[in-house]
This record gives structure tokens, sequence and C-alpha cells, in this order.
């Protein structure tokens, strides 16, 4: 696998940066393919920032190697990368057009002018601006200043572009359409595209592997139907889609099944825990697995706990169960059923064992 | 691999920014510090042995005539500090109320008499205030005096030179503090019941005040060194400190002396710095208004007291409330007061337009009739042009250096976060509050010795020297604002190191490199201090030439060279700021 994916791959080896006694991100490894869109997906803080700007040579790792093709690119210059790199607000030159701004990395490489003309107009007319050819970038809006920055970038056909949350000034009609917008680019033009964001609904969205980080460090990295169906930590659970936690200790685990010892009973699921010697583990359910009622058989586990809310929101009705003083559950309930329960009331819930997991 | 041999070089400032600031730090060093420092070492040295001694001191000490000068400096400098806070602060106060169209274009009324010569100013004064000056013929000739009254060559003279000379100054200083005041805040307090007087002296004095404080101290430090006014409107009695060190070093040859007196004033310059970073903290000179709260440094004491005179003064006020219009419009008798003082500040430049084309010989207003005589005069004289060519020459090479040095020192304090970044910003705006005549002197000492005196790289350099705080603070003020991820998107975009500074960083910086290079321009142009020293004998610039004739004679050749002056400052003036919108 990994010999065959050398060709376009990035390859990362052990790249970390420390500034002082601060760590901004832990020793990392990982390959991204040829015209793979992978996202890096984290809180602030998490060191997704600093991998990128690493992969871009804006900043120097502390240790470790970038190999981009083969080549060790560990220590090239920016601007000899050929990597586009979109900004989290753009970064438009304010003394050029718009075309002056999607011209210049031509100009860069020396294009013959007539060249360069018809590679702006037709990169403008891709992302739907060439009536704005000749505004200047503070008289765009914001939507149309970021499609001015892809613009910029796609014109002259990076291998890699690299987008530090390109959507995150925008408001949420527009960033939803602008997802949908670089999707369709990237299927276009077949770069790969290196995207961070902390918003993990655009993740699932646009990707087709997410990298989940924390802490300086990556939690997990897979498709997103991966990560939501088999997370491996607590924190990519969690962060990615809603999850019921149960948290307890492991005693025994078998192959791909473990179990679990919890204040609130004894329960079995997919072992898919990073750290497979782990004994302080979790129990996660996602709300859409769990139902009403009692476990109708051996391979369901239930429990009861009481109603505290419920919240309609459109689609579904939402249960909130309150088991114990710290511990909550959520589940999904059809809001056309007619026997939902009173707040207030004992209610019992179960699960299919196999779509439990444990994770650390 | 060698595509990553090649590329091992440095990058990206591995040496640290602080580098750029390399140049103009040698200069200061060489010509600033070296001097100054030899400066004070001269004041305490026997001249034959070279032995320490505190001779120069203690004849100093037993010379009433010195302590008289010494106190006539210190009330000068201090009465002129005090009538320009009085008399700017309600001029700043209407202007910082006008909305910013507006206000730009009237602080133009006072930015013209700023950089308008000191000379020229002078010179204006002298024509108005003489004996057979306008301002006595028009009283005389109306009846309303029988004798002309005298203006000039008493204190009267001097502190009505030196007000006019230091309000913009003073207007300038305080008007980005009101600037940056909430309004909100004065009508919050009305909503809680404050009057009138309370409103502006519990709420809106106090946070004007590191603005009057900066604008007092900028006044008296540069009042402490100041000669053209004192020396031309002045009498006997009202000889300063700058003028006896002039006479000291050119006249009597006493260097040691000199450097007592020298010293005695950069003494009184850092003790008035030291008051007023005790009480406001010296950010609050940059311009802007103070980066912490507005909280003032003093002790609790002292605020209390404070509270209690401001407490006073809205009640000692509150009776004049009710004749104040309850209408904001309507401020009638504020805007006759602001256009009064700005009569004041621009009226007497303008006195020398009508001088210069007289048709007679002496200076007398109104001008009998009008031609061109003295400008042919100016045109034809050999003297005069070789010292406007000169002064040109020195001022073009002073706006290259100065901006160059300035420019680069500018960025590499916004590009370092280097602790050595404070003491470094205040040496770089040192040669600013040092006084002129203090570096001049140092300069000269110096220079001698180097056989710089009376050469073209001299001039540059003390220009250069006086120029640098100017360039650095206006381009500064441009990079505080520059987005420099800009030049990480032209470099992911594959330009490089130099073609990211031309496309990039200058043509977005211009307005403001061009602006201090002007600036710088006129900084040199107007030089006097520095040009009596340095210039030599035979070939001076403009404005020596310019000390030397008012000293011999006035006559309208002089009017006629302050028009030529005013217009190049008023010229380049606009030019900047065209240039800054």
């Amino acid at each position: 696998m990994a010999a065959a994916s050398q060709q376009g791959a990035l390859v990362l080896e052990g790249l970390s940066k420390r500034y002082g006694t601060f760590t901004a991100l832990e020793p990392t490894s990982l390959t991204i393919e040829d015209g793979e869109f992978l996202t890096l997906l984290g809180p602030s803080g998490s060191g997704k920032t600093t991998l990128l700007q690493m992969i871009s040579g804006l900043t120097d790792p502390s240790e470790g190697r970038l190999i981009f093709n083969g080549e060790d690119w560990t220590h090239r210059p920016v601007n000899a990368r050929g990597m586009g790199l979109v900004f989290q607000h753009y970064a438009l030159f304010p003394h050029m057009t718009v075309a002056e701004n999607v011209a210049f990395p031509l100009e860069m490489r020396k294009l013959p002018s007539a060249e360069m003309k018809t590679r702006v107009e037709e990169t403008l007319r891709k992302v739907q601006l060439d009536q704005f050819a000749h505004r200047f970038p503070k008289e765009l809006s914001g939507g149309q200043q970021q499609r001015v920055a892809l613009a910029r970038c796609l014109v002259f056909r990076p291998k890699v572009i690299l987008m530090d949350e390109p959507l995150g000034a925008l408001d949420k009609a527009l960033r939803e359409h602008m997802q949908l917008e670089i999707r369709r680019l990237h299927k276009e033009y077949g770069t790969t595209i290196i995207y961070v964001t902390h918003d993990q609904e655009e993740a699932l969205v646009m990707s087709d592997r997410i990298c989940v980080m924390n802490h300086a460090r990556v939690e997990q990295i897979g498709a997103p139907s991966q990560i939501y169906g088999n997370p491996e930590t607590l924190f990519a659970a969690t962060f990615i889609g809603h999850s019921n936690v149960l948290s307890g200790e492991k005693v025994s685990s078998d192959g791909d099944v473990a179990t679990i010892r919890t204040p609130f009973g004894t329960f079995s699921g997919k072992h898919t825990a990073r750290d497979r010697s782990a004994t302080d583990v979790s129990l996660i359910i996602r709300p859409e697995q769990m139902r009403l009622g009692s476990a109708p058989g051996d391979a369901f586990d239930g429990v009861t706990g009481r109603l505290t809310d419920l919240i309609y929101v459109g689609a579904e009705t939402r249960l909130l169960l309150t088991l114990g003083s710290d511990t909550s559950l959520t589940l999904r309930h059809d809001p056309s059923a007619g026997d939902l329960p009173s707040i207030g009331d004992e209610v019992a819930v179960h699960w299919p064992k196999t779509a439990a997991r444990i994770v650390t | 691999m060698s595509a990553s041999a090649v590329v091992s070089a440095p990058r990206r400032f591995q040496f640290g920014p602080l580098w750029l600031v390399l140049p103009a730090l040698a200069l200061l060093a060489v010509f600033f510090i070296f001097p100054l420092g030899r400066l004070f070492v001269l004041g305490v040295q026997d001249p034959g042995t070279g032995a320490l001694t505190t001779e120069h001191y203690a004849r100093l000490a037993d010379t009433p005539v010195y302590w008289r000068i010494l106190g006539i400096t210190f009330r000068i400098a201090f009465l002129t500090a005090a009538f320009c806070l009085l008399l700017g602060y309600p001029l700043a106060l209407w202007l910082s109320k006008m909305d910013s169209r507006r206000q730009s274009l009237m602080t133009l009324l006072v930015l013209l008499p700023f950089w308008t010569s000191y000379l020229v100013k002078t010179f204006a004064w002298m024509i108005l205030l003489g004996n057979r000056g306008v301002l006595n013929s028009l009283l005389t000739d109306t009846g309303l005096l029988e004798r002309p009254m005298r203006l000039m060559y008493n204190e009267l003279g001097v502190i009505i030179g030196m007000v006019h000379a230091m309000m913009p100054l003073a207007v300038l200083t305080m008007l980005p503090v009101m600037n940056s005041i909430d309004n909100r805040l004065s009508l919050a307090a009305g909503t809680m019941g404050a009057s009138r007087s309370q409103r502006f002296w519990l709420i809106y004095f106090p946070l004007s005040a590191p603005g009057v404080a900066a604008a007092g101290l900028l006044t008296f430090i540069t009042s402490l060194g100041f000669f053209i006014v004192p020396a031309f409107l002045g009498g006997r009695g009202q000889t300063m400190l700058a003028q006896t060190i002039i006479t000291q070093v050119q006249e009597l040859v006493n260097w040691s002396f000199a450097a007592v007196l020298a010293s005695l004033m950069v003494a009184a310059t850092l003790v008035a710095i030291w008051i007023y970073n005790k009480f406001f903290g010296l950010s609050a000179l940059s311009g802007q208004a103070p980066k912490v709260d507005g909280t003032p440094r003093g002790s609790a004491a002292l605020r209390a007291c404070g509270q209690r005179v401001l407490k006073d003064l809205a009640w000692l006020s509150s009776p004049f409330d009710r004749f104040a219009s309850q209408d904001p419009s309507a401020k009638g008798g504020f805007s006759i007061y602001a256009l009064v003082a700005v009569i004041f500040l621009v009226a007497p430049i303008l006195v020398v337009f009508p001088l210069a084309f007289t048709s007679a010989s002496s200076l007398q207003f109104p001008p009998p009739g009008y031609s061109l005589r003295w400008f042919e005069q100016y045109f034809s004289s050999p003297v005069w042009l070789a010292a406007t060519l000169r002064s040109f020459g020195v001022a073009f090479a002073t706006a290259f250096c100065a901006t160059v040095l300035g420019g680069l020192a500018a960025l590499a304090l916004a590009r370092s976060q280097s602790r050595w970044n404070g003491p470094i910003f205040a040496l770089m705006l040192a040669p600013m509050v040092v006084p002129r005549i203090v570096i001049a002197v140092g300069l000269f000492y110096l220079m001698a010795q180097i056989g710089l005196v009376a050469t073209n790289t001299g001039l540059v350099i003390g220009h250069t020297l006086l120029a640098i705080p100017y360039c650095f603070i206006t381009i500064g003020a441009v990079l505080k604002s520059y987005d420099w991820r800009l030049n990480q998107a032209a470099e992911t975009l594959g330009a490089g190191r130099l073609t990211i500074l031309r496309r990039i960083t200058l043509p977005l910086l211009r307005g403001g490199v061009i602006s201090a290079a002007l600036f710088a321009f006129v900084t040199s142009f107007d030089e006097l201090t520095v040009a009596i020293f340095i210039s030599g004998g035979l070939k001076t610039t403009l404005p020596k030439q310019m000390w030397d004739d008012m000293f011999l004679q006035l006559n309208p050749t002089l009017a006629a060279v302050s028009v030529v002056v005013l217009l190049i400052v008023t010229v380049i003036l606009l030019a900047t700021r065209k240039l800054q919108k």
C-alpha cells in the first residue's frame, strides 16, 4: 500500500513543533494520498493549524521529515513548494484587483501574458466571478472574497491545496453553499486538499478522510463513516456526532468484543479502543441506536433512567434521560408516535450489543 | 537531496528581524550617544590636563548672571507651556467635536503653522510687533495710541512668539487623545444627573488629561532649548540658556562651560520627562490614547486630591451652566474663540505675503505699491540661490537616508518580539526629545575633529539624526495596520522575498513611506540649529542665510524668501495629506 501510494503522495514522518517548552504538535506521522480530501478536525489549540503551516512551509518543524512524491521537502522554501494556501481571512492583496490577485501566482511563474489572461478568465468563470474581475477585494462580499481566494489558488493548478478554516468568517447558509462548491471544484480538479476546520459537520460533508486532533496530537484518522461508526477514543466519539457515554472498567475482552462494568450494569460492545490494553474505558452508543423499552433478548443491553426533558426539533423528538447524578442519555424518537412517556417517568431503554463501542 | 541542501540557507529573518535596526543604531551611536557622552565629560574635565574637576560647575554656581539665565529659561518655558495648554485646549476640543472630514480640513490650519519654519514665524512677528511694525502703525494711524507701544524686545514679545510657535504642537498632541474619548460617557453622566460643568470636569477633563500632560511636557522641553524667538523678539533680559550656549561655543570658544550648560539642559529635560512618566506613563506620548484604561498612575492620596480639585472646579463653573445653550449645535461663543485662535495661528504668517510684493525698500505696512523686485533680488542673488540649492540638496539626501534608516528600524521593531524593543524604541525617539541645541553642539565638537564641519555630509548626518524619529513614527504607524499574512500568501503563491517587498509590502506602505520622506525633507529644509554650527561660513543653507540676514537688517528680500519657503512647505504638506488618505 505504502509503496503504491508514493506517486504524488505527501508523507509526514514524525513531524513535530515545539516553542520552548510548549508543544504545538507532538510527533505526527501520516500519509496523504494524491487527490485525497483530508480534513484536520479539532478544537482550537489542537495543533491542526500548526500541522498545516508546516506542510505549507510557513513554519519550520522542530523534528521529522516531510516527503512529497518521494522527495524530502522538509526545508524546501515556501515559494518553491507550489502548494496553494487559502487563508482564514483570505489575505487578498488589497491594492490589486480581483483579476490581478488571481494573476499573481501566474506572474510569479512567468507565464506568457496571453495565456495568463485566458487562465485567469477561465478560473474566474469557474468560481462565477467573471463579472467582478476589475473590482477591488474590499468592494466584494465575504463570500465573493472567499471565491477570489479559491480562484487565486486554483489558477496555478497546485498539486496540493491547503485550506485554513476558509469558511470560518461566513454565515451558515453561505458556508453550506461553499462547502458543496469546494467539493465540486475538488472533484473537477482532482487536487489533493488538506482542509482545517473545527466544524465537525463540515468535516463530515466534505472529506474523504478525517484526521481528528486534540491536545497537539492525532486522535484518530479514517473515513467519516469509519470515525462515526467506530470511534477509537472518547474524544473522537464526542467531537463527531452525538454520543451517549457510560464510563467504567473493562472486565474482559475477547477478540473484537469487550465487556465493561459501569455503575448502571455490565455491558458488552465492539472493542474499538486505540489502546487495547487500557482498562479505564467508556461505552459509546449513538442516540439513533437506542430504543424505548426493556431489552427484548440476549442480543441487546438496556438501562432504566428518569425522563427529564422532551425536546421537539421537527424531524425528531429528543428524550433526555438521567442515570444517577452525573450521567445522562439522549435518544431519538419519532415525533408522530403517540407512545411518548411523560417527564418524570422511569423509562427503560435498550440497544443492540453490536451497535455499542468500547473506547478509551 | 540537492534541493534541500541548496535551501538550507537562512530563511525568513533567521538572524532575527532586529538586524534591520542596526544601521540606524550605528548612526545614533556614533553621532548622537557618543557626542552627548563627550559633552558631559567635557563639563567635568580640566581642558588642559584632562583630569576630573568640578571647577566648571563651581563657576556656574558662583556666577549670578547664569543663575538668572537659568531662571529666565525655566520661567519662559513654563509660561509658554501654560499658555499653550490654556489657549490650545479649547481649540483642540473644538476640533475633536467635528466629524472626521471637517476635522482633517480644519487641522490643516494648525498643521500649516506647525510646519512653518520658526524663522519665518519669528520674522512675521518682528514685522507685526516692531515699533514701526504693523500693529503699532495700525494703532497709531487710527489714533487709538499716541505713541507706539513696546511690544517686543521684552518678555511680552518672547511669550507671544513662543506661544505662537508651540501652540500647534500642543493642539496636535491633545487632539488624538480627545478623539479617542467616547462621547457617550458624558451623555451617560448626563442621564445620571450630572450638570454640564460636572460632565466636563469630572468625566471629560480627566479622560483628556493624558493628552494635556503630554502636550505640556512637549511644549515645555521644546521651549527649554529654544533660541530663535528670544534672540529676535526678546531683549537682553530674555536671554535663554540655548543662546548662552551658542555664545559660549561660537564667540568665547569655552567648550567646558558650554558642556556644563548643555548638561544642565538635558538634566532639566530628563527631570521633566521623569515627572511626566511617574504620573502618566510614556506610552501616552506616542500620540495615541494610553494603552491602560486611563487609570492614573499616582498614589491614592494624590488621586483623591485631584478629584477634590475637579469637584471644586465643577462647583465653581456651575453658575455659568445656564449661559450655555442647551442646544449642542449652537455653540457660538466656543466657535468664535476657536476662530480667533486659528486666526492667531495663521494670520501672522500671512502678513509676509503683502510685504514680499512691496514696491518700497522698507517693510512699511500697508505697502505703498506692489512689485516683484524682491523676488528678482532673491532669484538673482548668488548667495541666496546657492543657499537654496544647498538646502534642497541636503533635504533630499536627508529624506532618503532618514526614510531608509527609520523605515528599516520601524520594520525591525514591528517584526521583533525581543526584550530590546523597548529600549530601542526609546532610543529611536531620543533625538526628538533631547534639545536640538545640545545635539548640535555635541555634533559640532565631534565633526570639528573629524573634518565634517562645513561639509554637506556633516549636514546630512545631522539632519538625518533629527529626522529619523519622524520617519520611524510615521512608518511604524502604517506598519501597525499592515497584515503580515499577505506576505505569507504571496510566498505560497510563489513569490520570493524581494518580489514580496517590491510587489506587496512597499506598494501597501507607499503612502506612509512617502509621508515619512516628506516630513524628513521639511525637517531638514527648515533646520537651523545644526546648520548654525555645521554649515560653515561661506556655504550656508537657506535657514542659516535667513538667520544671518535677520541679525543684520530686516528687509523685503527676507519676506520674499519666507514666501518661497512657505509655498514649498505648504505644497509638501498638502501632498502628504493627499497620500495619507
